[in-house]
């Protein structure tokens, strides 16, 4: 259940979406995701999903990868479907107490529908086809000029490749310490919430003492490492544009182009 | 008391595309007042069929019984189950939480529902049976060795008294004379208290010394199933999948190899030296 | 002098405080530890859990600060800070549990770790990276996820890991404590090649006995101290003081000294099966 959560995580491939630039990848997620709100009407999304499906098939993730990282937010994504169908104002189809079924609202929801889809899996593309490391490394670039006023952009990339690299590791010492528990009758599933908040602290304070250990752990073993933070590091791979990234920026700019071309003139 | 295994089959990842079988056909009996060893590799499956045996995992297909019951019936109580067989996982110390020993065994047979005496009491024994001494009662666990730490997580399932009790390689990480404490701890509960033992270990030596049927499991698959003298006679075989066996037995079978006509039925130090001894006085 | 490790009369002292931070009694963690470790030696030091043999390693890398005693490592004195650098690219550390000592997301940037650390330059980096899991033997794996390679792997990718910082001396403090046999055995190849190959000094810190047959000198440690040292040989034809020391002896070892005590006369110091097997056939005219 908590295993299947693929929000962050790598589809290994050595695709062209894999080769470019993560800067490139960020940048370019950063303006498609804007993108999506700068249309109103719906030949938009075929422009952004056609965009959306080329840069698919280039990166060569098979559709149901990325399809599963929308299961976690399903929820939310049906709930917000449901409020913009039933309580839009507008030319009412159908009324029932304070559910009102509008034209406008059926318009609303499939669109806040569609937007949040190519949100999630336009986003998921990116941590699908960038290692966590070079995200961290494209951030810490990016955000390069905070340095000058002091902000900790390197300390905070380390921490957030590190934080990565525990999730799963974490997540499966839950489940170990969810069934360890269950073995000894603790009852994770029913109760009321104050009962199934108390049941928690048997799972909790495990993991957060697991969680101690290992960041002390790992204190030493970076210690060994000789690290000393940001300053006088090398870089294994640096951050270095070849020829292909300036072409992805030209693409990106060009959709962004067509995209507003396509939804000025034609309006369906 | 009897859990038996028919046709089980246990496959992750099912409509992912990506399935694994964990488990494949596996029919087997536990019966009453065993001490059974579970060897195999990392992920031969050996975890999972321990969490099938007390209901934490669904089997994808085959039927478990216990006592005849089918434990994924609908009447069936995998409460009460997990009461009856009890698991100790891996780093079983991880899971303790409370602020003392005492309270942390206790929590076992608070979540039975028992009375508070009745409680007090099981945690107390339990505390006493694996070898702590009282003056640790009320100790945080987390101010204790990893030895001791150890023995209160396996105290928590005790207490729930179960009729078999599951361990996932207790011994890991204990130092040469804490993996004998914990095996002898096992030796006793089943000789005393007569509860049914299944003990996965990698180590061929522990389960030659102490378990009296022997299960191999190899991708998923139960290969060889046995008493260990019989198990180990399969030399070749677990060689073939990468199992060793006994140091003991395996200096019988290189001196039989040499010529020397020595009993090869041997598979602890004790018996091995005195096949030796044998063959020697034989020989002079 | 060429010994790349000299401690004497090595003290480390943890206070234990309640729960307002009033310290409530110290505890010796090491009491006069004083060994010295030739260059290209492969050091085995025994002991039972809590023995002190953890906190000993550490002081090697500079982790931990002696509270009395000397300690030089590669001819640098640990205890003021001074050198701490120095001394971690000097003697490289690997530690026991396999997940919480590796720091990427892919095996190839793990390795690369150090030397980004201590300021290789890039094309080096790739080289040593490479090299180093080679050496290993894991650079099949070398574009995958830590998370998917099984414990013994972890550990050999982290041993490339320190590989790759090109240091004099490599310790494994407890690297194999939580590992199956088949993984204790590849790590143990793999260092004790190294040791052999690149002549880089070794100290495996352990409580498995099969583990330092192959090892140079033996220290056997108890409550902080150092209580017995010597060839393999030598400290496995002392059982009985083993056994003292919550250690115990490989099972070979055992049946020998069962058909010793059985007035049979079998050399007192076999050291593994290959030894028994070969000490009864010549009894056995078989030889």
């Amino acid at each position: 259940m908590i295993r299947d959560i693929t929000i962050g995580q790598y589809y290994q491939g050595d695709s062209l979406i894999h080769r470019l630039d993560p800067r490139l990848k960020v940048v370019g997620v950063f303006i498609y995701l804007i993108s999506l709100f700068c249309f109103r009407y719906v030949i938009g999304f075929l422009v952004a999903g056609l965009f959306f499906v080329l840069v698919l098939k280039l990166s060569k993730v098979p559709f149901r990868y990325v399809i599963k990282g929308l299961k976690p937010i399903l929820f939310l994504l049906i709930f917000t479907a449901a409020l913009n169908l039933l309580w839009t104002p507008g030319e009412t189809i159908w009324k029932f107490g304070i559910l009102n079924l509008t034209k406008e609202g059926i318009y609303k929801c499939i669109f806040m529908a569609f937007r949040l889809i190519l949100l999630i899996i336009g986003s998921s593309l990116l941590t699908l086809t960038t290692t966590p490391n070079q995200l961290t490394d494209a951030m810490e670039h990016l955000l390069g000029p905070l340095k000058r006023f002091g902000a900790p952009v390197h300390e905070v990339a380390m921490m957030m490749s590190i934080a990565l690299r525990f999730i799963p590791i974490l997540l499966d010492e839950t489940d170990k310490i969810m069934k360890a528990q269950m073995s000894r009758g603790a009852d994770f599933e029913s109760g009321n919430i104050m009962q199934r908040m108390r049941s928690m602290v048997p799972l909790m304070v495990p993991l957060f003492i697991s969680a101690t250990r290992r960041a002390n752990e790992l204190a030493y073993a970076m210690d060994a490492r000789c690290y000393n933070g940001g300053d006088g590091r090398t870089k294994m791979k640096p951050l270095k544009y070849h020829s292909r990234d300036y072409k992805g920026y030209g693409v990106v700019i060009l959709y962004l182009a067509v995209l507003i071309l396509v939804t000025r003139t034609i309006t369906i | 008391m009897s859990i038996q295994l028919e046709n089980v089959n246990y496959i992750y990842g099912v409509g992912s595309g990506q399935e694994k079988w964990a488990l494949k056909n596996i029919n087997l009996t536990v019966h009453d007042n065993e001490f059974i060893g579970i060897v195999g590799h990392t992920g031969s499956g050996k975890s999972t069929l321990t969490q099938l045996m007390n209901g934490l995992e669904k089997p994808s297909s085959g039927k478990i019984l216990y006592n005849g019951e089918d434990i994924q019936g609908e009447n069936f109580s995998r409460k009460e189950l997990r009461q009856k067989v009890g698991l100790v996982f891996q780093y079983p110390e991880h899971q303790l939480f409370e602020v003392s020993v005492i309270k942390d065994v206790e929590f076992g047979p608070r979540n039975l529902g028992l009375k508070n005496l009745e409680i007090e009491k099981r945690s107390f024994d339990a505390i006493k049976q694996v070898g702590l001494s009282e003056d640790l009662l009320d100790v945080a666990p987390f101010a204790l060795s990893g030895g001791q730490k150890r023995r209160v997580a396996i105290a928590g399932v005790l207490a729930m008294h179960p009729e078999v009790l599951i361990l996932d390689e207790p011994t890991a990480g204990l130092d040469p004379a804490g993996r004998t404490e914990i095996l002898e701890l096992l030796h006793k509960l089943h000789k005393e208290k007569n509860i049914t033992i299944i003990l996965v270990s990698h180590s061929m030596d522990d389960v030659a010394r102490y378990a009296g049927r022997l299960l191999v499991m190899n991708h998923g698959e139960l290969v060889l199933d046995g008493t260990p003298k019989k198990v180990f006679r399969h030399r070749e075989e677990l060689r073939k999948i990468g199992l060793d066996i006994p140091q003991s037995a395996n200096v019988l079978w290189e001196l039989k190899e040499r010529g020397i006509d020595v009993d090869t039925d041997g598979i602890i130090p004790e018996q091995a030296a005195k096949n030796i001894a044998e063959y020697l006085r034989r020989k002079a | 002098m060429d010994s790349i490790i000299d401690a004497k009369d090595l003290v480390h002292e943890y206070s234990r405080r309640d729960e307002e931070g009033n310290v409530i009694g110290i505890n010796r963690a090491l009491d006069g530890v004083s060994l010295q470790v030739k260059e290209g030696d492969f050091i085995a030091v025994l002991g039972a859990n809590g023995s002190g043999k953890s906190t000993f390693a550490k002081h090697l890398n500079a982790l931990l600060t002696p509270t009395e005693g000397t300690l030089y490592v590669g001819g640098m004195k640990c205890g003021d800070h001074s050198s701490d650098l120095e001394i971690r690219k000097t003697v490289g550390m690997v530690f026991q549990n396999p997940d919480n000592q590796i720091i990427a997301n892919v095996v190839e940037e793990d390795v690369g770790f150090g030397p980004e650390n201590i300021g290789v330059p890039t094309d080096e980096i790739w080289m040593r990276v490479e090299e180093a899991l080679k050496n290993v033997g894991m650079y099949e794996y070398h574009l995958d996820s830590p998370n998917k390679l099984s414990g013994g792997q972890k550990q050999r990718v982290a041993i490339a890991g320190i590989l790759a910082m090109k240091p004099r001396c490599i310790i494994l403090d407890e690297s194999t404590a939580m590992l199956d046999p088949g993984g204790r055995k590849a790590v143990i190849d793999t260092i004790s090649r190294i040791n052999k190959e690149e002549g880089i000094t070794v100290i495996l810190i352990t409580h498995y006995m099969e583990e330092v047959i192959q090892a140079d000198h033996v220290y056997v440690m108890d409550a902080g101290k150092v209580m017995m040292e010597g060839s393999p040989r030598e400290i496995f034809a002392r059982s009985g003081e083993l056994e003292k020391y919550r250690l115990s002896v490989l099972e070979a070892v055992k049946i020998a000294m069962l058909l010793r005590a059985d007035g049979i006369d079998l050399p007192r110091d076999i050291l593994n099966e290959q030894e028994l097997v070969d000490a009864v056939a010549e009894l056995a005219g078989k030889k």
